[in-house]
């Protein structure tokens, strides 16, 4: 604080001014510390919503988990053959009725 | 710093003059306080530092135990053969239970038990007893609803299944505590099974778990992903389980392998069982015999009894023998063919399959020459379908039976030589014919394809395989012509044969041997065929094998047609057309549409 400078203004400016200067200190201090622990309750707050969450993600996995085996039941290659054949009516072609398509796509790209 | 005071006093209004001792009794104040804070947090962050710090830690911290889940198995397309998933158990705490004879009849009557057993574990000692584990959900729920106190259910990892019996006595299967017991399940437990664990998580005041850090401990066991070829093995699993039945067999076995990397795309047992509920079959349906299992090969052994003799040049391909018109009596023994025939080219010896020829081609070879050829090929050690990268045999191979070279006598000599007195497993004779369809060179067989860490990082790879030559290519050659005609219209393997492929292979038939009865049986038997197809540039190598039929009993009826269904459907689907009878068509792949459709 320049105290020549607070010299030469009038007394009721001078602590006029004091008064501000330390009210905006006081502002300056309360709103670092209501930032401060505005992030610490966010820290918090989300904390608790990042369990919350996994927790639900979890309860999600386990519930996919029957549901996979259950899709990999379902699309085994003897129920699909046998729906293929009793249901659909489809049948192995006959090797005249089979015609192979050959393109440039390289074996690997195409088919595992 | 008076200078800088009494500039301040000279600046303060004057109604404010005389607070100066109250200020300065208030700083020193505000001074003492200020010290004896410091003081106290020195006290507590250095001082007290440890004691508070472990307080705090069993205040606001948590142990959660995770369960070790097994890794799963997957199939060449990394669909799984086997999971595991959470599934609810039902326990007791005998103390808490009033009325235990109530309780156990109310439980048994819902999970399918025995009431006297139910009330047995309810009126035990014990602080906590198992009821059942692995229930269905609705089994939980049914128990739930009961409101029993003493009665509560917990969550493990179960093994499952999700194809049942598909490639079962390959996968093996769990014990209850998903202990691998059978099979990969058994052979890869080292890799599979997961490892209990434990998390600390933070808590607030009212127990609620706040912010953790690592969130995927990894407690589970690594994955492996098989060489399998889903279609294929249903396709092999369809017609083996077909011929089995058609023949009234005991078992059947088939294998088929990618000839020139050795991996194997499918293995198939009849009848074979479900190892969701392996309690439920009979114990020998369990085994994996392709891999464990040692049989004598009979005439399917003469490929390599020829292999050696042309390779050392004791034979010539237009070498002719005489098989003593269907009997030779050799020392004490009498060798029989099935039919009786004078004098044969190796041709005829191969395409008819006489033993007695056979046996007097061996016989040209030196006791010890043809016996380190029959190791080249990989006969009478594990050919190392289990070996994990480090070189670690893992558990589950047969070694099969190759007598020491010291012990064999002239008739040992003999038998070997048309596949008698030596016991080897499926997976060693389709290793074997495989390294005749290789050109003369033995391909390692595989299995896995990859093993994963529970991270999913491949810690295992199936790298490129080793060969290393048992004969030359030139012999090679020579032999594969003459399993062409083993597979001609002449010859025992005819119904091998499939349209629009030229088919290389050979036909066997065993009488099994009878202890009891210290001999052959005549009504047993094992037939057999192994091949490669298309015969001049292999894609598949097959090998069936019908155990003790009840109808029919060669080689060339039971198990040669198996082989031919088996190509003719498996082969288009790695994209190895029939020469004759489909058309082919250009694609323009810019414009997605065939140009050359009818």
């Amino acid at each position: 604080m320049d105290l020549k400078l607070v010299r030469r203004l009038p007394a009721a400016l001078g602590s006029a001014s004091y008064v501000v200067l330390v009210v905006l200190c006081a502002v300056v201090l309360t709103v670092g510390a209501v930032f401060f622990l505005w992030q610490r309750y966010q820290f918090v707050r989300l904390g608790y919503q990042v369990d919350r969450l996994r927790t639900e993600q979890s309860r999600l996995r386990e519930a996919i988990e029957p549901l996979e085996v259950e899709v990999q039941y379902l699309s085994r290659l003897k129920r699909i053959d046998e729906l293929a054949r009793t249901q659909l009516h489809m049948h192995d072609p006959d090797p005249s009725q089979v015609i192979v398509l050959e393109s440039d796509v390289p074996a690997a790209q195409s088919s595992r | 710093m008076s200078r800088l005071l009494s500039r301040l006093d000279r600046s303060v209004p004057q109604r404010f003059r005389g607070f100066r001792p109250r200020v300065g009794f208030v700083v020193t104040l505000l001074a003492l306080g200020g010290l004896a804070l410091a003081g106290r947090a020195v006290d507590l962050q250095v001082v007290q530092h440890d004691r508070l710090a472990a307080l705090a830690q069993r205040q606001s911290q948590r142990t959660i135990r995770l369960d070790g889940r097994r890794g799963p198995i997957y199939d060449r397309m990394g669909d799984p053969l086997a999971m595991s998933v959470k599934a609810d158990s039902i326990y007791a705490h005998p103390a808490s239970i009033a009325d235990p004879a109530v309780a156990a009849f109310r439980l048994a009557r819902l999970l399918g038990l025995d009431a006297d057993w139910v009330e047995q574990r309810l009126r035990s000692n014990q602080a906590f007893v198992w009821i059942k584990r692995h229930v269905t959900p609705s089994e939980s729920a049914a128990v739930q609803a009961l409101h029993l106190d003493g009665i509560a259910e917990t969550q493990e990892y179960t093994r499952v299944y999700p194809e049942r019996t598909f490639a079962a006595p390959l996968l093996g299967f769990t014990g209850v505590d998903t202990q691998g017991l059978e099979g990969l399940e058994y052979a890869y437990d080292s890799y599979l099974k997961g490892a209990e664990g434990y998390k600390v998580v933070n808590r607030d005041a009212l127990g609620r778990t706040v912010l953790t850090g690592n969130d995927d401990f990894p407690t589970g066991g690594g994955s492996i992903r098989l060489t399998i070829q889903p279609a294929v093995q249903y396709i092999v699993e369809q017609e083996l389980s077909r011929a089995v039945q058609v023949h009234d067999a005991a078992v059947g076995i088939a294998i088929v392998m990618r000839t020139n990397t050795g991996e194997i795309l499918a293995m198939a047992h009849a009848p074979d069982f479900n190892p969701n509920d392996y309690l439920d079959y009979d114990k020998e349906t369990y085994f994996n015999r392709a891999v464990t299992s040692g049989y004598e090969p009979g005439s399917t052994f003469k490929v390599f009894t020829i292999s050696a003799a042309l390779e050392e040049g004791v034979v010539k391909p237009d070498s002719l023998f005489f098989c003593e018109n269907g009997e030779w009596q050799h020392y004490d023994s009498v060798i029989h063919d099935t039919e009786p025939h004078g004098w044969l080219g190796l041709g005829g010896v191969i395409r008819v399959s006489s033993n007695i020829c056979a046996a007097k081609i061996g016989l040209l070879l030196p006791a010890a020459v043809f016996h380190s050829y029959l190791q080249k090929f990989g006969f009478g050690h594990r050919v190392g379908l289990f070996t994990a990268a480090d070189g670690r045999r893992l558990a589950g191979e047969a070694e099969g039976y190759l007598p020491p070279v010291d012990r064999w006598t002239p008739v040992d000599h003999a038998a070997i030589s048309f596949g008698h007195g030596i016991l080897v497993s499926p997976l060693q004779l389709i290793t074997g014919v495989n390294a005749i369809a290789n050109g003369g060179k033995l391909v390692q067989p595989r299995l896995v394809l990859e093993v994963r860490d529970p991270a999913g990082h491949i810690v295992e790879q199936n790298r490129y395989p080793v060969a290393r030559r048992v004969i030359s290519a030139r012999t090679a050659g020579i032999v594969r012509d003459l399993m062409k005609g083993v597979v001609s219209p002449e010859g025992t393997g005819k119904r091998a044969a499939v349209p629009g492929y030229v088919v290389a292979g050979k036909t066997g038939t065993t009488e099994i041997y009878d202890l009891k009865a210290r001999g052959y049986s005549q009504t047993k038997h094992i037939a057999s065929f192994v091949g490669f197809v298309p015969a001049d540039h292999p894609a598949l190598t097959i090998l069936v094998v019908v155990e003790r039929p009840k109808k029919g009993r060669f080689g060339g009826v039971v198990a040669a047609p198996v082989f031919s269904n088996i190509a003719r459907r498996a082969l288009p689907l790695l994209g190895v057309w029939p020469s004759e009878g489909v058309r082919h068509a250009r694609m323009d792949v810019a414009q997605q549409a065939p140009d050359a459709l009818p």
